[in-house]
């Protein structure tokens, strides 16, 4: 009977689990290829909005960046329509019948259409000028169109116009419209001109190190798999003092780099960094660079702490390894966990980044991934993760890892952590993926999975990389997955050993039950 | 289940009792023990087997996918209720071309009828309608494309709420199929025709015309 009764509570609270999932799948998920993805729902940001009118006035609102337009067409939250006396919201009456559609909804049907019936439909009404002034549906139309050989400038729509229309002198009057409120469209202007808080930057509670052995780092860091910051590693760099725009320009010269989902020349990506207003901006992560510009990879070395790079057996089958990693304030990666279980490091060069860290079995708030690790669902843009989810980890007791990594500074970051990095200016970086001894049995587990297809990331050859990789291993350093496997079941044996003897010997442990 | 436990230790008591008198006739007591003791596993098993068969029902009530053991010929049926009270019946597999509903399935939530409280029973109609077809007639492509042409010859509003319950529903074909068609009534039409199609007045006043002009170079063309 209790049984039963206990049956009926678990569906109860799955129930509430799941609809609260699906809304959040549906608030926050990153598909499509679309840039944008929905929000939270209205309420919330009502709620928040007025709770920040009526708050503080220490805390009020957010700092915009000084290079803010003045007005994003007027576009107001929508808890600002209780306020206006009339209480006419022009985003309806200028939908016309589209007006019953959500605004994710309809950025989705102008989403289909090209350039020129865009350009045409914002001149129907006020409503439309604003969903079409849209800057993600021109930067979707300009990727698309001209792949990687635009010159930005200043928004993506007169970069597109500029490219099919180069005689057409381009004039953003910038209309005022007033009397138009939009909570999805609010939070995506306001989240492309915030500034990062400081209260943001202000938890610094990394283990810093300097000048320590290998054998230090390997015991207190790598084996027992936690981040650390390493100073005083990169002194040997030649990049740290040559590496400025200038010289970058000059070696790389007409180099095509890898840009989000384009290839741009590295001139014209700092022209589009210096000039773009965005939420996430495009991040140049280039996973060949030392291929296409060997004098780029000649400027750097590994640090000492992880020089074994057991990957190197596979050769040139090897998947991605090594990253540089450009980009303006603003841009970074949301919360991931780094592909195939690997470690990795990352070294600043120039600029700063701030980070947060989560250790493999805690899932960040706001992150949802899929039971099978395929797919993560997470707010559209880091600053939006900061506004609506970073304060819930204050009240936790074991609070993540942050830190800001500055240039000349190393982080590492353990295989399985999940992470988020923001650039907080414009920065270059190198960051490496590794596998040495330590993790070697986790990613040959990660990729006998069944589902290694999807999974497994950084080479065509998804499928077959876990037995090239076990042959080649086993063919360079034979026997040392068999070591490692006695290593790792003598340990379990201590473990379940020691607990044991724990809870004999303790008092605390509640008396010995007598059970069939 | 308390019957069962409390028959057999009543059956116990009775075998105590027999073992009691064997011992007194010892000359037959071996057999006797041994045919009392034939029993008592026999009773025991009767009763465990029940217990079993309790067990056995429980865990199939608590998995996932009953069908497959229950019955193994008629499909799933779910229940979806409309807004306005209405109820649907249909194939489990016709109610997971919705992500939304697959979600629900797959972790149990699906065994009364799931309420959709956004859809009036009209959209639910026309959205079991798709889904049907397209899980019957999922490798003919043709077919598929001209029932969809079909399928969107309706009036504005029922296309508009189908496009809403799509989303809320997570079809994804259905809701990239709606969208296309509004984006192909806006496709090739000048601001005049757009306005007519969708009901939109001109709230532009004349200076703002010219200023919105000098930003689009394909307007006036």
């Amino acid at each position: 009977m209790r049984g039963a009764k206990n049956l009926i509570a678990q569906t109860h609270k799955r129930k509430r689990n799941i609809k609260q999932k699906t809304a959040w799948k549906k608030q926050c998920s990153v598909s499509r290829n679309h840039i944008f993805a929905s929000r939270k729902p209205e309420a919330d940001i009502l709620h928040e909005l007025e709770k920040e009118k009526v708050g503080d006035d220490s805390a009020e609102g957010f700092s915009l960046k000084a290079s803010a337009p003045s007005n994003s067409h007027g576009v107001q939250p929508l808890g600002n329509l209780y306020f206006s006396p009339s209480s006419h919201n022009s985003r309806n009456s200028g939908l016309g019948n589209l007006q019953s559609l959500t605004d994710e909804l309809v950025l989705e049907i102008l989403g289909l259409l090209g350039g020129t019936h865009l350009g045409v439909l914002s001149t129907v009404s006020k409503s439309l000028y604003v969903f079409c002034n849209h800057e993600p549906l021109w930067r979707n139309i300009v990727l698309e169109t001209c792949k990687g050989g635009f010159l930005f400038y200043e928004t993506w729509k007169s970069t597109y116009v500029s490219a099919i229309r180069p005689s057409f002198e381009i004039l953003n009057s910038g209309l005022n419209v007033r009397d138009f409120y939009s909570d999805y469209l609010f939070q995506s202007w306001l989240c492309a001109n915030l500034e990062m808080k400081p209260e943001w930057l202000e938890r610094d509670n990394i283990v810093r190190a300097k000048g320590i052995s290998v054998e230090e780092f390997v015991s207190r860091f790598e084996e027992p798999n936690k981040p650390v910051l390493l100073e005083g590693c990169l002194e040997n760099w030649a990049a740290l003092d040559k590496w400025d725009r200038n010289y970058l320009i000059d070696l790389c010269g007409n180099v095509q780099f890898s840009v989000g989902p384009v290839e741009m020349k590295l001139e014209e990506y700092f022209r589009y960094s210096d000039l773009a207003k965005e939420e996430r901006p495009l991040y140049l992560f280039d996973p060949r660079f030392a291929r296409k510009v060997p004098n780029l990879g000649l400027d750097y070395e590994v640090p000492v702490y992880f020089s074994e790079d057991l990957f190197s057996v596979l050769g040139d089958e090897r998947p991605d390894y090594r990253w540089i990693i450009i980009g303006p304030a603003g841009s970074g990666s949301s919360f991931h966990i780094d592909p195939n279980s690997t470690s990795a490091w990352n070294a600043v060069i120039k600029g700063s980044k701030k980070w947060i860290l989560f250790p493999p079995d805690v899932v960040p708030p706001g992150v949802h991934p899929s039971p099978d690790g395929v797919e993560v669902a997470c707010p559209v843009s880091i600053i939006e993760w900061f506004m609506n989810f970073y304060n819930e980890t204050r009240s936790w007791k074991k609070k993540p890892i942050e830190c800001v990594c500055k240039a000349g500074e190393v982080i590492f970051v353990p295989n399985g952590w999940w992470h988020l990095v923001i650039n907080l200016e414009d920065s270059i970086a190198i960051t490496q993926n590794f596998v040495s001894r330590r993790n070697l049995l986790n990613v040959l587990d990660f990729l006998k999975k069944p589902n290694a297809c999807m999974i497994v990331s950084g080479t065509r050859d998804r499928v077959n990389l876990y037995e090239k990789f076990k042959k080649a291993i086993e063919a360079s350093f034979p026997g040392i997955v068999d070591d490692l496997l006695s290593k790792a079941e003598d340990k379990k044996i201590q473990k379940k050993k020691l607990s044991f003897w724990e809870s004999v010997t303790d008092s605390n442990a509640g008396a010995f039950k007598f059970s069939f | 289940m308390l019957y069962a436990i409390f028959g057999v230790q009543t059956f116990l008591q009775r075998d105590l009792e027999l073992r009691n008198l064997s011992l007194f006739n010892r000359r037959k007591g071996f057999s006797y023990l041994f045919q009392k003791s034939l029993l008592f596993p026999f009773s025991i098993s009767f009763f465990l087997s029940q217990g079993f068969i309790y067990l056995f029902l429980l865990s199939s009530r608590k998995s996932s996918s009953p069908a497959a053991i229950m019955s193994s010929s008629s499909p799933k049926m779910i229940t979806l209720q409309s807004s306005d009270g209405e109820t649907f019946e249909v194939e489990e597999a016709v109610a997971m071309e919705s992500r939304t509903i697959k979600h629900m399935i797959e972790d149990d939530c699906a065994n009364s009828s799931i309420p959709i409280p956004n859809v009036t029973s009209n959209t639910l109609t026309k959205v079991i309608e798709y889904c049907k077809k397209h899980v019957e007639a999922k490798s003919d492509e043709e077919g598929l494309k001209s029932f969809d042409a079909e399928f969107m010859k309706i009036d504005k509003d029922t296309l508009y709420d189908l496009l809403m319950a799509s989303n809320y529903l997570d079809i994804k074909s259905l809701l990239d199929l709606g969208c296309q068609t509004v984006a192909d009534k806006i496709k090739g039409k000048n601001p005049e025709e757009i306005r007519k199609e969708f009901g939109i007045k001109n709230d532009f006043t004349p200076e703002e015309e010219e200023e919105i002009r000098k930003e689009s170079p394909w307007v006036f063309d």
